[in-house]
């Protein structure tokens, strides 16, 4: 929130004025009495935000002479209790929230600024998830935009995720949308044994808005987690611009490929698991998919922090000499083409690779499988003992490997050899003509 | 009729398209024809019970399943349209516009635009809402000698355009959503409809005399606020043609005070109405009508309700074509069904008359009781019957507040009951945009002139008729007309090319528009150096629009338009003489018969007076 000037903040205090006040601005040549509304990041700090009586906000600058009284406190606000009664003899799912967009909301107290939904409220927005499920709980280890998303929180997530997995039939988290594929990439490796959906869902329009995408999202997430036996961890978003269905994408396959769309999340290299409609339709289309099974899931929630993930780019390798020096012990280069760095790449790498780190290289378009043998800067990197990690995705390709080195009973080979096996799908043999834009 | 003594009070809104691209992306404001590129469907829902000003309940029940359908159009629609990427930072163009007119209407503008979200639930915008804000406020304009107080002005986005209503949901186009809208809303004003009339005109003409609206049909739309004293606020939405309002403000001022006529009426002399629907189906089993046949073929019923001593007040007449049971049936039809049959109608057009008869008899009812049928499935003319039922129950509270719609008569029909205030939010998606005194400061110089002063100057100073100055003061080409006035050439011959031969050139479709300003003053300069006279600017336009990288000269030597010398013209006399001898006895006959000769040889090339003025010359007359 932008600061008011000094004279505005001093006016202000004179007369007790706090947000949510009705007041009357006296200006020199007009008057204006509505609601004073919280000041805005690139408002003017002398300006006032004032929402009049027939709904709009204005700003209202504090010219000389201008006089600002209080005509009344801040109007109570009825607080609507929100009550969801669940049916136990439907599936019992867990619900973890942990921020993003798709519990955003507009303050409609303040009028202004984003804040949080509680879980009564989100679920307010879809009851028909009573009729899907039964709610057994509602988790909420942190509230974080996913751009804030660390490490430790996938593992704090990790562990909350298991615990609520061995109570329930399957679990759903939202998630903001930024970094959701890094989460579910961390889920996948960190949950071990799983034997039960983890569906995580997200929305591209908030939740405040009536064409918001998280209804659908959240109703098809449940329908999965609570009647699906396809256990895997997962994203579920609208497959289309459409509301009509959702695809269930496995966790370290999906990726956002878009900024805004609703149907950013798409499967790479890969096709999705399902399509799920919110009416219960179940659409599987992986059909060696894991099966769901009796036993309890286990967390194995470690991850080394100096692991990193960088674009090769044609220009200097800067950065590249940056982790070497920072002490990185596992360093992901997304390569261009085939899997390839520019020459002078080539030094930073040797010298990370002398110093004991793990250098591997995923593919910068995404799609398609790499290949080492194909032009002598690929046999160059592969001679200099660079892991080409097939078609596995850089952000996973990212997370598998801290989550490897996070391992301390690792070898070094152990862990080259674990980087180039799937354990979560992450990595295959076959390229098949599906699984392209 | 006495208005000032009916107490009415009119409150007008308009909504002004603008000619640029759309309020938060870089489409052109562009209506599409044809198949769309994609249609993409969604549905909309209550968040958090807070959809402004509706019920929750309501609103649910509003939005509940209900499919939309969207044409996207790669020309006029983008991701924002569709609601999958966020608004752009807010048109400029647009903006500036709005700060333009706002002063024209006496308004103070906003230090600072915020943009709001105005719930929508009719699927109208993808997003479930209208970004608005508003822009100035506090004006006035004088019409006639009286103040017209501006309550506000708003700058916002215009909704999709219906293709459809579907029995999910609706269809809309894309094309028309977004574009920049500029809202009008004035004070209550108490004056005679006419009045009104001429302060809407005079507003239409503001818009018009910047250069920056759209024109045509659906551009412009008016939103008329009406009571009379004793009756209710009535919003008449969505007149397009201004020249309809004062009908429509009478007519409306009639129909309430009829309302209350008829409330005065039946209070103390008839019952409240309760809706008890009977099954008359059996009577019509024989009949002749043919929808009501089609109706029971489908297994339709025909549902009837008594209303005791009501003979003759559903036939009340409210307005041209409209009586009391028009407005009962516009109720009905909401329930899905295609209107009422009441017993004051007459039956016999249908025809029903023997049925009806025997629905009578079979009801037990009274010479002077009163019955409403209505033709459906049993549960929508069930609740049908139940919105008749309270429609006519009204009428013992005169004029219900309402939403209504204009008929091409001027006359108005039920659309919906009076929204309450829209609650709205903030679109925090959209940065506030100051507004910089200085920028307004240089704007209110530059503002348009009052259009009486451009009218009076350009009949006073440019010497054009009043029909042509009308057409010059609110056209586009107005900017344009001054330009090529400095060419010297007469500024009438200027203004009939620009407002009636480019136009009729146009619709003949003659590619004119690749005609530019320069191509224009050059013709004009040339006119004016009198190579060619005014006969052949139409011609000459056909044929330069089809080359206009010809140089003038070359179309003038290609079309042969060049005018024709004095001596040349009398050459031709000279000729013609020698060719009829006899011509001459007669010289008024000779005139006559030269001046035809000559026209067809000369037309386009030489000015009617001035070939008549050598001629006379030439033949003595």
């Amino acid at each position: 929130m932008a600061e008011y000037s000094e004279n505005v903040k001093r006016v202000l205090a004179e007369q007790g004025i706090s947000v949510g006040d009705r007041v009357l601005v006296e200006r020199p040549d007009s008057a204006y009495e509505g609601i004073l509304m919280p000041n805005h990041e690139f408002s003017d700090p002398e300006v006032l935000i004032i929402k009049l009586d027939n709904g709009y906000n204005i700003g209202v600058r504090l010219v000389p002479g201008s006089r600002v009284k209080k005509v009344s406190g801040k109007a109570p606000q009825e607080k609507r209790k929100i009550r969801l009664s669940f049916n136990p003899r439907l599936p019992g799912v867990s619900l973890i929230t942990t921020g993003g967009t798709i519990t955003s909301r507009v303050d409609y107290e303040t009028g202004g600024v984003v804040s949080l939904m509680s879980p009564e409220e989100l679920l307010s927005l879809v009851p028909e998830l009573a009729d899907i499920v039964f709610l057994r709980e509602v988790r909420n280890p942190f509230n974080e935009m996913s751009e804030d998303m660390m490490p430790w929180n996938w593992q704090a997530l990790a562990n909350d995720t298991v615990k609520a997995l061995n109570e329930s039939e399957g679990v759903i988290i939202t998630h903001g949308t930024d970094t959701l594929h890094y989460t579910t990439a961390a889920l996948s490796f960190m949950i071990q044994d799983l034997p039960k959906p983890v569906v995580l869902t997200g929305a591209q329009r908030s939740s405040d808005r009536p064409s918001t995408d998280a209804a659908m999202n959240l109703l098809c997430s449940a329908r999965i987690a609570g009647h699906s036996d396809i256990a895997h961890v997962g994203i579920c978003m609208h497959a289309s611009m459409n509301d009509d269905y959702c695809n269930f994408i496995l966790g370290t396959r999906a990726r956002k490929m878009h900024t805004s769309r609703r149907d950013a999340f798409q499967a790479i290299n890969d096709t999705p698991l399902a399509r799920v409609w919110p009416s219960g339709r179940i659409e599987v289309l992986k059909k060696d998919y894991r099966k769901r099974t009796k036993g309890e899931a286990r967390a194995d929630a470690v991850f080394e922090e100096k692991t990193g993930l960088l674009h090769a780019f044609p220009g200097s390798p800067e950065p590249l000499h940056a982790m070497v020096d920072k002490g990185y012990r596992g360093i992901v280069i997304a390569g261009t083409g085939l899997g390839h760095v520019p020459r002078p790449w080539l030094d930073p790498i040797t010298r990370a690779i002398e110093s004991g780190a793990i250098v591997c290289i995923a593919p910068q378009t995404l799609y398609g499988r790499l290949n080492p043998f194909v032009y002598s800067r690929g046999r160059r990197e592969y001679e200099q003992g660079v892991l080409f990690l097939e078609d596995m995705l850089p952000e996973t390709a990212y997370v598998k490997l801290g989550w490897l080195l996070g391992h301390e009973e690792y070898t070094e080979e152990e862990v080259k050899k674990k980087m180039l096996e799937p354990v979560a799908g992450e990595i295959s043999k076959r390229s098949l003509p599906g699984g392209f834009v | 009729m006495d208005y000032k003594r009916l107490g009415l009070k009119v409150g007008l809104e308009f909504h002004q398209r603008l000619d640029t691209h759309k309020l938060f992306c870089s489409c052109p404001s562009e209506l599409q024809e044809g198949d769309p590129d994609l249609v993409v469907q969604r549905s909309l829902r209550p968040v958090s019970g807070e959809l402004g000003y509706m019920d929750p309940a309501a609103a649910k029940e509003a939005l509940a399943g209900k499919e939309y359908k969207y044409y996207h159009y790669d020309r006029a629609s983008c991701l924002v349209e569709l609601d999958e990427e966020p608004p752009h930072q807010v048109n400029q163009e647009a903006l500036e516009t709005a700060v333009i007119l706002s002063l024209m209407l006496g308004c103070s503008i906003v230090d600072e635009v915020h943009f709001m979200r105005k719930t929508v639930i009719d699927g109208s915008n993808t997003s479930g809402f209208q970004r608005t804000a508003m822009i100035g406020h506090s004006g006035k304009i004088r019409v006639n000698g009286e103040d017209v107080e501006i309550k506000g002005t708003f700058l916002e986005e215009e909704a999709s355009g219906i293709v459809e209503r579907t029995a999910s949901g609706a269809v809309y186009k894309l094309d028309r959503l977004g574009i920049p809208l500029i809202e009008i809303a004035t004070g209550i004003m108490e004056m005679d409809p006419k009045s009104v009339q001429e302060v809407a005109l005079e507003i239409g003409k503001l818009l018009r005399v910047t250069g920056r609206v759209q024109r045509g049909l659906g551009t412009i739309r008016q939103d008329v606020n009406i009571s009379i004293s004793g009756g209710a606020r009535v919003e008449v939405k969505g007149l397009q043609d201004i020249r309809m309002l004062a009908r429509v403000v009478e007519l409306e001022a009639e129909r309430q005070a009829r309302l209350i006529k008829l409330k005065q009426e039946i209070t103390g002399r008839l019952q409240k109405v309760s809706p008890r629907p009977v099954d008359v189906t059996a009577y019509f089993r024989d009949t002749e009508c043919k929808f009501i046949k089609r109706g029971l073929q489908k297994g339709q019923r025909i549902l009837a309700i008594v209303l005791p001593g009501w003979k003759g007040v559903l036939g009340t007449e409210l307005g041209p074509g409209r009586r009391f049971g028009s407005e009962v049936s516009d109720y009905a039809k909401k329930a899905g069904v295609g209107g009422i049959i009441h017993s004051d109608e007459d039956l016999s057009k249908y025809p029903i008359t023997k049925e009806a008869e025997a629905v009578r008899k079979a009801l037990e009812m009274k010479p002077d009781d009163a019955f409403v049928l209505v033709l459906g499935e049993k549960e929508k003319a069930e609740n049908a019957l139940k919105e008749a039922v309270n429609r006519i129950n009204m009428a013992f509270d005169g004029v219900p507040a309402e939403t209504r719609r204009p008929l091409p008569s001027g006359a108005t029909e039920y659309m919906r009951p009076m929204a309450g205030e829209h609650r709205m939010y903030p679109e925090t998606d959209v940065p506030p945009v100051m507004i910089r005194s200085s920028w307004v400061d240089s704007l209110r110089k530059r503002l348009p002139a009052d259009p009486q002063k451009i009218k009076d100057d350009l009949m006073i100073k440019y010497g054009l008729s009043e029909e042509l100055a009308d057409k010059m003061v609110i056209s586009k080409n107005r900017p344009l007309f001054y330009k090529l006035v400095e060419t010297g050439a007469s500024p009438t011959v200027i203004a009939v090319t620009l407002e009636q031969t480019l136009k009729s050139l146009k619709r003949q479709g003659v590619p004119t528009d690749r005609l530019s300003e320069d191509h224009l003053s050059q013709l004009f300069k040339e006119f004016n150096a009198g190579l060619f006279s005014k006969e052949a600017i139409p011609d000459l336009i056909k044929a330069w629009s089809e080359a206009p990288g010809k140089s003038l000269e070359k179309i003038l030597e290609e079309t042969g338009l060049m005018r024709v010398s004095e001596e040349e013209v009398k050459k031709s006399i000279a000729l013609l003489l020698g060719k009829y001898p006899d011509l001459l006895q007669d010289k008024r006959r000779a005139f006559r018969v030269l001046m035809g000769e000559l026209m067809k040889e000369y037309r386009g090339r030489i000015d009617g007076s001035r070939l008549s003025m050598i001629l006379r010359k030439e033949i003595g007359e």
